[in-house]
């Protein structure tokens, strides 16, 4: 490099980038071992002065490392364009070329630019508009929320650009700008902070924006002329897999000096074909800032290990490419833990990079204790853990988890997490409907059913309710808006909720998308029909009451074609979704949506169910939440989750596969305790995630240690010997129905059934709503939220478990139960079924002593027994 | 309060004379005097006034401290630290502030920190014992403001600008419209430049002369930063400045007699000017948006609450008033010497003894079920009352002539809402709500664009959005108003008030009285005129009232004037293009382009 045209370019630089904040460390030489570079794009084509196109260099290490060079290769741009950290701006009309010289290695990158003599207004939407985001004006908390703030009131992120015309050129008597002197619109010196502004200073003279809005209001706030084209497409580079090693000495977030950094490059595709670079009036976001920052022109730079997505936004269009950052761990070897299956190759692939080791396999134990409860939400019989723990088979583990996953207890478990996010409640549905509807579920489970099928039959369910369990799924979401909702949250993993009335603010699902879904929906009529007196209601609104209780009703859900859905701030009316797909006038609309839905490509639907599976599994979805699928909040293990989804779509949509899979793996099968290398780690997997037991399994849990399975098997000898009371004093007496002997017998079996079916929470399809199961975060079952089941720990927990009812009365009967055997055989018992171990030695010491220099035998075992339910080991799963 | 108003000085002096290295020059003078003895008032506020105002006002008060006066600005905020000891700049809180190195401390907030020289004055300033050399502490800074020296008009209109105001002059010759940073006039017969008045706001919104024809007051500003009310005198065109708003003025009224002047504008604001000092008299924060027209009515009302006991015999009070043991009587007097006088059940219309009509009136009910029912008596009628019309004749000429009365102030604004106010005192005398209605066949949200007090007559015509313009009388609309416990039948009734359908879909921007018409113009470029008096009057919700329209413009109309002595019309809007035909005729006879 020659000393002249370091020192212009230094200077340009430093002048340049001084007011904006950067610190450019110009003139750092290329790291050595540079084996060559890659220039995106390779051509550079400019069309108008205010165009630019943004350099990508990335350089190719002999080490095997990839780095981006923009900000330290050297450009030379020539008489047509001025090229500074590499970002081509035009001179003047031409081709030419831009050399790039990093070191030793160049290339040469073709450069024509065009139409610099011509005038170019700015566009209203493309350009003005994109700035006003870029700087924020738009954003919820300012001008876009609802009514604005001050007189200006703009649309969300402008996605409303018709509102955003009257009010920025027709607007309030012309107040924002003044087009004789645009330097002197409310526009600019507001946000320039010449006038006082609640929002404070958002622009500055050097930026980008300050340009366009400016000559925008030179122009005379122009409209566009109708039929300008719309960004359709966004792309960003580098695509998403960029892997950037941190130098070791990187510390935190503060330590700027150290970083790594990474330019980024946004390029919005018209629908009249044009491409355009948008770097400079587009907006960036990164999902993890502990990991990773943008500035305002794209340059990202990492801070500590880990991946972090980069999310552009341009207009209302989102893209975004995830990055990794990696670093040397001083001492690190991988140390090659066996691979069960893809899961943990993909598992571990991810932690080597990020240098953590993962810890070592459970015990027996702790597996046969996590297993039982994930799979059926029960802890094992004591009987059980026995059988399991000695069993010496080589495949145990793999012939219990078999013999789990077909237990009718698996399918009512996963069947009751199933039903929460159905809403079946008691709120909206009669005790028998909702019962036949969690049945229809808890019999998915059981059968195995392919979930697209599943699926397919509750979307496009109908009838009588009565007759038709799944059409329930209608009755409980009672309106268009609601099904719109709930389907998107559950099978799309998408909170669509915010697109009701504006484009949705971090993803790019659109109001008229949401209005599209819905439309698949809105030719549902739900009617109740009259039956035993009742009187014939129309659109969910009674007009003779003859019951006050809406539930009694029998609703009948039919297709009524012909009704349409419009979007209700544009007025049009919107096809239903897949909106590619031509239907019949008559045919029912919901049929093609789920066509798409379940198809074996649909991107969103086995993604978001695998990944529901491993977050019951794991404890925390790869996306997390778990239905908040969007680019800027990407899964920590892309591949993983892609595998997954397809390994479950070419097993068929087969569920207990996916679950097999998975338990298999010897990710699931990781102790929790954590090594010295991954004490840092929280979300890949590389020990096993510690989580209160949830509140239906924390109180059978409690049942189960203190009732065992005698508790259960009394309850089922009294449910038959009742039984068989009542069928014999019907033979005797068959023809007088009304005899009191019967109706106290009838009483005394209905009193054991509900015994028995209140036995265990876990297993019911709609557990009774207690302040226990509560206080464990049990879900009210009124959204379709995964968030509704609250995984927070709280002081009324350790009151609930330290002396509420449920604990002393089952612990009395522990007690009982305990007495009969000896201390040393008791303490065993305890343990296994609680923890599924014996007591250590050390505990075994205590407690036997503790027992034995009690006077009150009994009340020394209650003590004993509420101590080991109120351990960490038993209200955790480990 | 001297500093409120400022002497005139010529127009052509300063804005076109004057370059702006002059000023500059003069300015920085001006700040070079300072190490001298530095004036709160001339160097201290306008700083103040620009870089902290914003955030440390009477409405806002970040950490509760606030500089609007400079009362306020030695009370301390939330740091419990006096902002200012005089003498000693480092323990003054306020220098501080101003002084510190650390960013996110510092004052001004996210915003570049006050220049070397600044500092520099404040704190030779608060050496010198921080003293203030304006009238009294309590007043706004901004009164302390020297008037703005406005940059002179562009020569050349690069574009056409909107057209926010348009006025004839009285005799009806000229046409006066609104430029930047000028008042352009026109012959107003051939469309012709005649003169160009500089020295004036950024915006204009409104042009109004004063009853003698002498004083033409200009309002306006720029937006967000500034709002002003120049007087000027026409015999000089000398201008007189009003103590500066911190918003733009967008519409002025005189009182019929010249003496007092109203406005209002973005602050949501009105105010009341006395004209020959000046002087603001009152301001009122009523509205809760932009107060966008205003006018005020010819008569004067005077109302006092009396006891039963003073009824006289032939009077009857209403269940109402038995019970409250009061009754009202009330007075309008008009310019031209006609009254009304009405108590109790009775009211008599007057010119000087010449009675005109005794009206009887029944009403039953308050608030929601509040009806009244008029039985207007004339001629051969009247000799039958003759003690009635004694008493109403005797109230005329003592407690008529002697109580404190005052002409009424009506602001149509943005809020949808038109108030009615005391020109005297600014205070409020009711709100006229029917533009804003949940039930009933007028319901909408319509914000209000234009009002005016009909002369001779008690009634209010508004519009605005919407599809109706309103006629009202406001003492009827504050009979009618009722409480809040009867809110929902309160919405579905109409006010006892006068409806013309004008049905423009998306209502009309401005409203004009001229003779017996009410002329409007629409967003949509229609300008028309509706009659509101004699047999062409057409009242009626339901059915549209006939109009003459006047045809040429297709813009968003802002600007409206019509002149009854040469039938002129004038309106103009967005693009700057004014056009003026002749109230015979539906095309313009004159076009012309208000952007020279």
């Amino acid at each position: 490099m020659n000393t002249a045209s370091r020192t212009i370019a230094l200077f340009l630089l430093t002048w340049l980038t001084a007011p904006l904040g950067l610190h450019v460390t110009f003139g750092a030489e290329i790291p050595a071992g540079l084996l060559r570079i890659e220039v995106q794009p390779d051509e550079v084509r400019l069309r108008g002065l205010r165009s630019s196109v943004q350099l990508v260099v990335t350089g190719h290490f002999a080490d095997g490392e990839v780095r981006d060079l923009t900000r330290l290769a050297e450009y030379r741009g020539g008489k047509t364009a001025n090229v500074v950290r590499g970002l081509v701006t035009p001179l003047d009309d031409g081709q030419g070329v831009i050399d790039v010289v990093c070191g030793e290695q160049r290339q040469a990158i073709t450069l024509s630019v065009e139409r610099c003599r011509e005038p170019a207004p700015v566009s209203f939407r493309n350009e003005t508009l994109a700035v006003l985001t870029k700087q924020g004006c738009n954003s919820g908390s300012c001008h876009g929320k609802p009514n604005g703030r001050g007189a200006l009131e703009l649309s969300l992120n402008a996605f409303d650009p018709a509102a955003d015309k009257r009010t920025l050129i027709q607007a309030p008597l012309l107040r924002f700008t003044h087009p004789l002197d645009p330097a002197e619109s409310l526009l600019l010196k507001k946000p320039l902070l010449q006038l006082p502004h609640g929002g404070g200073k958002r622009l500055k003279p050097s930026d980008a924006a300050y340009a366009i809005l400016k000559q925008w209001i030179e122009e005379g706030c122009q409209a566009d002329p109708p039929g300008t084209a719309e960004c359709v497409k966004l792309e960003v580079f580098p695509k998403s897999g960029r892997v950037l090693k941190l130098a070791s000495d990187v510390k935190d977030s503060t330590d700027a000096k150290a970083a790594t950094s990474q330019q980024v490059r946004v390029v919005a595709h018209f629908s009249d074909g044009a491409q355009r670079d948008v770097t400079q009036i587009a907006s960036f976001t990164t999902s993890n800032e502990r990991i990773a920052r943008v500035d305002e022109f794209g340059l990202v730079t990492g801070f500590e290990r880990g991946q972090t997505a980069v999310v552009v936004r341009y207009l209302d269009d989102i893209a975004s490419t995830n990055m990794t950052f990696v670093q040397d761990i001083p001492q690190f070897v991988w140390n090659n833990p066996p691979e069960n299956n893809f899961v943990d190759r993909l598992v571990n692939q991810k932690l080597r990079q990020l240098q953590y080791l993962p810890s070592d396999e459970c015990d027996d134990g702790t597996f046969f204790r996590r297993l039982s409860l994930d799979v059926r939400g029960l802890l094992p019989t004591v009987a059980e853990t026995e059988e399991f723990l000695a069993d010496r088979g080589a495949n145990k583990r793999s012939a219990w988890i078999d013999r789990f996953l077909e237990s009718p207890e698996h399918a009512r478990f996963w069947g009751l997490r199933l039903s929460d996010l159905l809403r079946i409640n008691r709120q909206k549905l009669s005790e028998e409907r909702a019962g036949a509807y969690s049945r229809w579920v808890f019999d998915s489970f059981a059968n195995n059913q392919p979930y697209n099928e599943f699926v397919r039959e509750l979307l496009t369910s109908g009838g009588n309710t009565d007759e038709h369990p799944a059409a329930n799924f209608f009755r409980v979401t009672g309106d268009t808006n609601t099904v719109t909702e709930t389907v998107a949250q559950l099978f799309l993993g998408s909170r669509v909720l915010c697109a009701q009335c504006h484009n949705h603010p971090y993803e790019s699902w659109t109001q008229d998308n949401y209005y599209q879904i819905g439309a698949a929906f809105h030719e549902l009529d739900r009617k109740a029909i009259k039956v035993d007196g009742m009187e014939e209601v129309a659109n969910g609104k009674r007009k003779k009451k003859k019951s006050n209780d809406s539930r009694d009703a029998e609703m009948v859900i039919a297709v009524t074609a012909g009704r349409s859905l419009a979007n209700p701030r544009t007025g049009v009316v919107q096809k239903p979704w897949p909106t590619d797909v031509e239907r019949g006038k008559d045919e029912d609309k919901r049929r093609a949506f789920a066509e798409w839905l379940t198809a074996a490509g649909n991107p969103y639907f086995a993604r978001v169910e695998v990944n529901r599976i491993w977050a019951h599994l794991l404890g925390r979805g790869l996306v997390e939440p778990i239905d908040d699928f969007r680019s800027s909040n990407p899964a920590v293990n892309v591949e993983l989750l892609d595998t997954l989804a397809e390994d479950f779509v070419k097993a068929g949509f087969d569920r207990r596969h996916t679950l097999r899979v998975i338990l298999n793996s010897r990710t699931y099968q990781r102790a929790s305790q954590t090594n010295d290398s991954n004490t840092d780690d929280d979300i890949l997997c590389s020990h096993a995630r510690t989580r209160m037991l949830s509140a239906e399994q924390m109180q059978d849990a409690i049942t189960r240690v203190c009732a065992g399975t005698e508790g259960l098997e009394k309850i089922k000898a009294e449910l038959a010997a009742t039984e068989a009371n009542l069928e014999s004093l019907r033979l005797i007496d068959g023809e007088r129905e009304e005899s009191p002997a019967i109706a106290a017998a009838v009483k005394q079996r209905d009193g054991s059934q509900a015994r028995l079916d209140g036995y265990f929470m876990t297993q019911q399809p709609f557990p009774l709503q207690t302040s226990f199961l509560a206080a464990f975060g049990q879900p009210p079952r009124e959204t379709a939220c995964a968030c509704e089941r609250r995984s927070d720990t709280n002081l009324d927990q350790a009151l609930q478990l330290m002396n509420s009812g449920l604990i002393r009365s089952q612990i009395q009967q522990g007690a009982v139960r305990l007495e009969r055997l000896g201390n040393e055989a008791l303490l065993d018992e305890l343990y296994v079924a609680a923890v599924c171990r014996p007591p250590t030695g050390k505990e075994r010491a205590r407690l036997l002593g503790y027992l034995q220099a009690s006077q009150d035998r009994r009340q020394a075992i209650e003590d004993v027994v509420w101590a080991v339910l109120n351990t960490n080991e038993f209200m955790f799963q480990h | 309060m001297p500093n409120s108003f400022f002497p005139p000085t010529s127009s052509r002096t300063l804005a076109v004379v004057m370059p702006a290295a002059t000023v500059l020059a003069m300015l920085l003078a001006q700040s070079y005097a300072a190490a001298a003895d530095v004036s709160f008032k001339d160097q201290l506020a306008p700083l103040l006034t620009r870089r902290c105002l914003g955030c440390h006002n009477n409405r806002k008060t970040e950490g509760r401290y606030a500089l609007h006066t400079f009362e306020q600005l030695l009370k301390p905020g939330d740091s419990g630290e006096r902002p200012i000891v005089p003498g000693q700049p480092d323990a003054s809180y306020l220098f501080q502030k101003l002084t510190e190195t650390d960013e996110s401390v510092r004052m001004p907030q996210e915003d570049d920190p006050f220049s070397p020289t600044e500092i520099a004055l404040f704190k030779t300033w608060i050496e010198q014992g921080a003293k203030f050399d304006g009238h009294a502490a309590s007043d706004r800074l901004v009164t302390l403001l020297p008037p703005r020296q406005h940059p002179p008009p562009p020569e050349h209109y690069r574009r056409p600008v909107p057209t926010f105001a348009l006025r004839f002059s009285p005799d009806g010759q000229l046409l006066y419209s609104a430029g930047v940073h000028e008042v352009l006039v026109w012959d107003a017969a051939t469309g012709k430049l005649v003169r160009r008045i500089a020295g004036l706001p950024q915006r204009i919104h409104a042009l109004r002369f004063s009853p003698d024809g002498r004083t033409l007051a200009v309002a306006g500003g720029a937006p967000g930063e500034y709002g002003e009310i120049r007087l000027i005198q026409l015999s000089d065109e000398s201008l007189r400045t009003l103590v500066p708003w911190e918003d733009v003025v967008l519409d002025v009224a005189f009182s019929h007699d010249g003496a007092k002047l109203v406005a209002g504008g973005a602050d949501n604001s009105v105010r009341g000017y006395d004209v020959a000092t000046g002087r603001e008299l009152w301001r009122t924060q009523q509205h809760i948006d932009w107060v966008t027209a205003l006018d005020v009515t010819d008569y004067a009302f005077a109302e006092e609450l009396v006891s039963n006991d003073t009824l006289p015999p032939g009077f009857e009070q209403t269940e109402h008033e038995k019970v409250s043991g009061a009754h009202p009587q009330q007075h309008w007097a008009f310019p031209d010497g006609r009254f009304i006088a009405r108590k109790a059940n009775w009211e008599l219309e007057a010119v000087g003894d010449q009675i005109e009509a005794l009206t009887r009136i029944t009403i039953t009910g308050i608030g929601k079920t509040y009806k009244e029912t008029r039985e207007r008596l004339t001629g051969d009628a009247l000799p039958a009352h003759a003690a009635v019309i004694d008493s109403l004749m005797t109230l005329h000429n003592t407690w008529g002539r002697t109580a404190p009365t005052s002409p009424w102030v009506v602001s149509a604004s943005r809020d949808r809402t038109v108030k009615v106010l005391a020109l005297s005192s600014g205070s409020l005398f009711t709100t006229y709500k029917g533009h804003r209605r949940e039930y009933g066949p007028l319901a909408g949200l319509h914000r209000v664009f234009g009002v005016q007090a009909e002369p001779g007559t008690r009634r209010i015509w508004s519009g605005g959005e919407g599809r109706h313009f309103h006629g009202w009388n406001p003492l009827t609309v504050r009979d009618e108003d009722g409480t809040a416990a009867d809110m929902e039948a309160r919405f579905s009734r109409e006010y006892t008030i006068d409806l013309i359908r004008h049905d423009n879909p998306d209502g009309v921007l401005t409203l004009l009285r001229s003779g017996t018409e009410l002329f409007s113009t629409s967003p949509r470029g229609q300008v028309q005129s509706f009659s509101i008096s004699g047999p062409s009057a057409k009242f009626d919700l339901n059915t549209k009232a006939p109009d003459h329209s006047y045809a040429g413009l297709a813009d968003q109309l802002y600007a409206l004037d019509a002149h009854p002595g040469t039938g002129r019309i004038a309106a103009g809007g967005f693009h700057g293009e004014v056009a003026i035909w002749s109230a015979t005729s539906p095309q313009p006879i004159v076009r012309l382009r208000a952007s020279p």
